[in-house]
C-alpha cells in the first residue's frame, strides 16, 4: 500500500506517532553515514572480538539493504524490519555510541 | 455386613506388616530415579500413572534453547563483565560483578540485538550467610524485541554498587528503595535518600536480621494530641525470630534443560602427553 505515494509521504510526514522521536527530513543519507561511522568505530576493537564480528556483520547487512533500497524509504523500512526509518536511525546511533564505548572499556 | 466389618482389621494388620520398615520421613517430589543412588525415605507410591507433565521440559523447551544461544552470545560479547548466565524456563539471568554494572546495562540498552530500553524494577535480596550479603537484581524490558532479561550483581554491607541512573532515568526511585529497605549504597546516585520509611526511621526493614515487629511502636497520645513513638514493648519470647521457614519447602526440584552443545567443555588434554 502507498507504494507510489510513499516518497511523497516521507516529505509531508508530520509525525512518527512516537513520543520524543521527530520526523527526519532526509533519513537515508543520515542513516548510511551512521552505519559507515559505526563500521569505522568497530575497527578499533580487536578482530577476534565477538561483539565486533556480530555488530559488523549486522551493520554491513543493514548498509547493503540501504544501498539496495535506492532512496526508497518504504522499501528500506520494510527490509530493515525495525519499524519506521527514524527508529532505525535511533538504533543505529545507539550502536555507534556503544561501539565507541566498547573500545574505551576494552570489553 | 458383620463379617465384612470383621474382615477390615485383618486387612489393615496385613497391610501394616507388609509395609517396608524404613518409611520414616516423607518428602514431596521424590522422583523414582533417585531411588538407586540414595536411600529412599518414602514409601512406594501407590499410583502407577505418571504425574502431570513438566512444563520446563515441554512447553518452554524451545524458548530455553533460544535463550541459551542468546545468553552465550551476550557472554561472549562481554566476557570481561558477565560472569555467567542461567536460563529458567523462558527467563534469562546474567550474573555480573558490581564493576560491570555500567558496561553491561549500557550494552543491553544500546546494542541493536538487545534494545532493553526500560528498567522495570531494581530489587535487592538479602542472604545473611553470604560474605557479600546483598544481591541487586535489575529487571529490564525490551519493547523492540519483546523480551525481558534479569541482571544480578552483589554487594557487601560496606560496598557500593555503581548507580544505573545515568543509563536509565527510571532507576532513580528503585535505587532509593533498595537503599531504604536494604541499605545497599549506590555510588553516583544524584539523590540517594530514604523513600518508603517514615521520617526519622532507623534501620533497613527488609534485612533478614531486622525484627518483624521493628524496634519502635507508635500510638496516638491523647494528652500531647499527636502520634508518639515508643520503644517496642514485646515479650522476649516473641523476639526470637527464625529466618528459616517452618514449612516444608518444595523439594529438590527438577534438573533444568540445557542444550548439549552449550554445556561447558572438558579441559583440553595436557600438552605433555602429546610430546611423548
Amino acid at each position: 500500500m502507498f507504494r507510489l505515494t510513499r516518497p511523497l509521504f516521507q516529505a509531508v510526514k508530520t509525525s512518527t506517532g512516537i513520543t520524543g522521536l521527530a520526523v527526519h527530513p532526509n533519513p537515508l543519507p543520515a542513516l548510511q553515514k551512521t552505519y559507515e561511522s559505526t563500521l569505522t568505530a568497530l575497527q578499533a576493537l580487536p578482530a577476534t572480538s565477538v561483539y565486533r564480528q556480530g555488530a559488523e556483520a549486522l551493520t554491513l547487512h543493514k548498509l547493503n539493504v540501504l544501498k539496495g533500497a535506492n532512496g526508497d524509504v518504504g522499501a528500506a523500512e520494510k527490509q530493515l524490519n525495525e519499524g519506521q526509518i527514524e527508529e532505525s536511525l535511533e538504533i543505529a546511533q545507539d550502536e555507534l555510541s556503544l561501539a565507541k564505548k566498547m573500545a574505551e572499556w576494552k570489553a | 455386613m458383620l463379617s465384612r466389618v470383621a474382615l477390615r482389621p485383618a486387612q489393615v494388620l496385613r497391610a501394616v506388616a507388609a509395609r517396608p520398615s524404613h518409611s520414616v520421613l516423607r518428602t514431596i517430589h521424590n522422583s523414582s530415579s533417585s531411588k538407586g543412588k540414595k536411600k529412599n525415605y518414602t514409601s512406594a507410591s501407590p499410583f502407577t500413572e505418571p504425574t502431570s507433565p513438566n512444563p520446563t521440559l515441554t512447553q518452554y523447551a524451545k524458548a530455553t534453547e533460544e535463550l541459551h544461544t542468546y545468553g552465550s552470545y551476550l557472554i561472549q560479547c562481554l566476557p570481561k563483565f558477565i560472569e555467567q548466565f542461567s536460563v529458567l524456563r523462558d527467563e534469562l539471568t546474567l550474573y555480573i560483578s558490581p564493576s560491570g554494572v555500567i558496561p553491561v546495562l549500557t550494552f543491553l540498552r544500546d546494542h541493536s540485538q538487545c534494545q532493553f530500553k526500560s528498567v522495570m524494577d531494581i530489587s535487592g535480596v538479602d542472604f545473611p550467610e553470604r560474605e557479600k550479603r546483598f544481591e541487586v537484581v535489575y529487571h529490564l524490558l525490551s519493547v523492540k524485541h519483546g523480551g525481558r532479561i534479569r541482571v544480578k550483581t552483589y554487594a557487601g554491607e560496606g560496598d557500593h554498587v555503581p548507580s544505573a541512573v545515568e543509563i536509565f532515568k527510571g532507576a532513580d526511585w528503585y535505587e532509593r528503595e533498595a537503599w531504604d529497605l536494604y541499605g545497599i549504597f549506590f555510588s553516583g546516585h544524584p539523590d540517594l535518600r530514604r523513600i518508603l520509611t517514615d521520617y526519622g526511621f532507623e534501620g533497613h526493614p527488609l534485612r533478614k536480621d531486622f525484627p518483624l515487629s521493628g524496634y519502635t511502636e507508635l500510638r496516638y497520645d491523647e494528652e500531647r494530641k499527636r502520634v508518639v513513638y515508643e520503644p517496642l514493648q514485646l515479650t522476649q519470647a516473641f523476639r526470637n525470630f527464625e529466618s528459616l521457614s517452618p514449612w516444608e519447602q518444595v523439594g529438590d526440584g527438577t534438573k533444568p534443560v540445557r542444550p548439549d552443545n552449550l554445556k561447558p567443555l572438558p579441559p583440553p588434554p595436557k600438552p605433555e602427553e602429546q610430546k611423548k
